[in-house]
């Protein structure tokens, strides 16, 4: 029960940290300066996280 | 039980081979960002995860003694390598936006990194961490935890210290560069506050005078002597346009000014039309200003001929039908001499007697090594041009 806990938190926060990593880098990549809205950026963390959660093959 | 094996250690990376095709089309479809940056995200997103994950776990292995197996199927031990990742990952994504909010300075210390220093720093790195990676992985995890403690803050002090030295080091030569762009503002500023104190002091004198040729009628001579006052009056304004708001960019600043100064001292009028971002061209500033030398030395040198009507502009302007930024070097020059258009950027070719015939061919080289700009010379009335367009 724990393992899942620990599991699912690691998955929320493991999404947030790659959205945050991503954001980050897709500015730092730009000649321009960038911009995302919070819709874009939400959807993104959402989807991240369904996909890190899903691990199929485990 | 094979098979078990097999998905228990293989099949996990699987997952990872699932997530990552996934993760590039959502930045490209969801963040609009193109294919090469989205490559770039996933693999330095990989990159990062793959390092803070073997520092995690191999931390979380060497303090608590354990070995691959305790450490997967206990879920404290897990949770003490996650936590340590993420706060990894966490710090990695803070320089990063550290270094977003500073990207401009980012870049200067880039390319002003000095070599020498920086080879000094990595090998003082190496012989410091090098011996203690062999340990820690030949003694395989034997040492006491409060040892191995030590020893990485130990690392940790010396690593801040050395690039604490590198960063000061950097800092002073950039100071070093601002004091000679300030030492050219505060020039080309005596020389304005001291035009505008011989104006004001003989200012008196000057409305005696044309008011002498006003009231004997003597308008041509009248006409003449205003326009020797304009002439002052127009080199105080050219030297306001010199400064570094105008040009925003600290080389073409240092070698427009010289340049300046130069041709002043040689009885030179110099004009400026500045009318584009500088420091937003789209061209190396370093070679830019290489270029502009260059030119303005060969102006400066065929204008210098003429006995008078010296004349040199500098024209810098945004073309937004070409949507280039277009810059152009006038000057007068000896018109008996016959200049070949075409010819000129040819190695050898000169019209001086010492010949050399290398700078304007270096010039070609350096435009040529862009595949977005282009140079090419005219001739207008008495006036020699060089022209470069630069496109967007």
């Amino acid at each position: 029960m724990e393992f899942l806990i620990v599991r699912g938190l690691s998955s929320i926060l493991e999404a947030l940290l790659w959205t945050y990593f991503i954001i980050s880098l897709a500015r730092i990549l730009s000649k321009e300066e960038c911009k995302f809205s919070k819709k874009q950026v939400l959807l993104f963390f959402i989807l991240l996280v369904i996909l890190i959660e899903i691990r199929i093959f485990s | 039980m094979k098979f078990g094996y097999l998905v228990k250690n293989y099949i996990p990376m699987i997952n990872c081979l699932f997530i990552y095709p996934i993760v590039f089309f959502l930045s490209i479809f969801l963040l609009k960002q193109n294919t090469l940056k989205s490559f770039t995200i996933v693999i330095a997103n990989i990159i990062v995860l793959i390092i803070t994950e073997l520092i995690s776990v191999f931390t979380c292995m060497s303090i608590f003694k354990i070995n691959s197996e305790i450490f997967v199927n206990s879920w404290i031990y897990l949770s003490i390598a996650l936590v340590i990742q993420y706060t990894l990952f966490f710090a990695i994504i803070k320089i990063a936006n550290m270094i977003l909010k500073n990207k401009t300075s980012f870049r200067y210390v880039i390319t002003s990194i000095n070599k020498k220093s920086l080879i000094t720093v990595l090998i003082i790195l190496a012989l410091c961490i090098f011996p203690q990676f062999i340990i820690y992985v030949i003694n395989r995890y034997n040492y006491p935890a409060y040892f191995l403690i030590l020893n990485s803050m130990q690392m940790i002090i010396i690593c801040i210290v050395i690039f604490s030295s590198f960063k000061n080091s950097m800092e002073r030569e950039k100071v070093q560069n601002d004091l000679v762009t300030m030492t050219l503002h505060n020039k080309t500023m005596t020389g304005m506050v001291d035009g505008v104190r011989k104006l004001k002091h003989d200012y008196n004198n000057i409305m005696q005078a044309l008011n002498g040729y006003v009231s004997t009628k003597q308008y041509d001579k009248l006409k003449e002597h205003i326009k020797s006052v304009l002439g002052e009056c127009s080199d105080i304004n050219t030297l306001s346009v010199i400064t570094p708001k105008i040009f925003n960019d600290p080389a073409i600043y240092g070698i427009v000014g010289a340049k300046y100064f130069t041709a002043t001292e040689k009885d030179i009028k110099f004009e400026f039309d500045i009318t584009t971002n500088i420091a937003k061209i789209n061209f190396s500033m370093p070679d830019l200003s290489r270029i502009l030398g260059i030119i303005l030395d060969n102006a400066i040198e065929a204008t210098t001929k003429l006995e008078k009507n010296r004349y040199i502009k500098l024209e810098m302007r945004f073309d937004n039908k070409k949507c280039a930024d277009v810059i152009r070097v006038y000057n007068t020059y000896d018109t008996s001499i016959n200049i070949n258009t075409q010819d000129i950027f040819k190695k050898g070719y000169s019209s001086k007697e010492v010949k050399s015939g290398i700078g304007l061919w270096e010039v070609k080289k350096l435009i040529d090594k862009s595949k977005h700009s282009q140079i090419y010379a005219s001739i207008e009335k008495d006036k020699f041009i060089q022209n470069i367009i630069i496109e967007k």
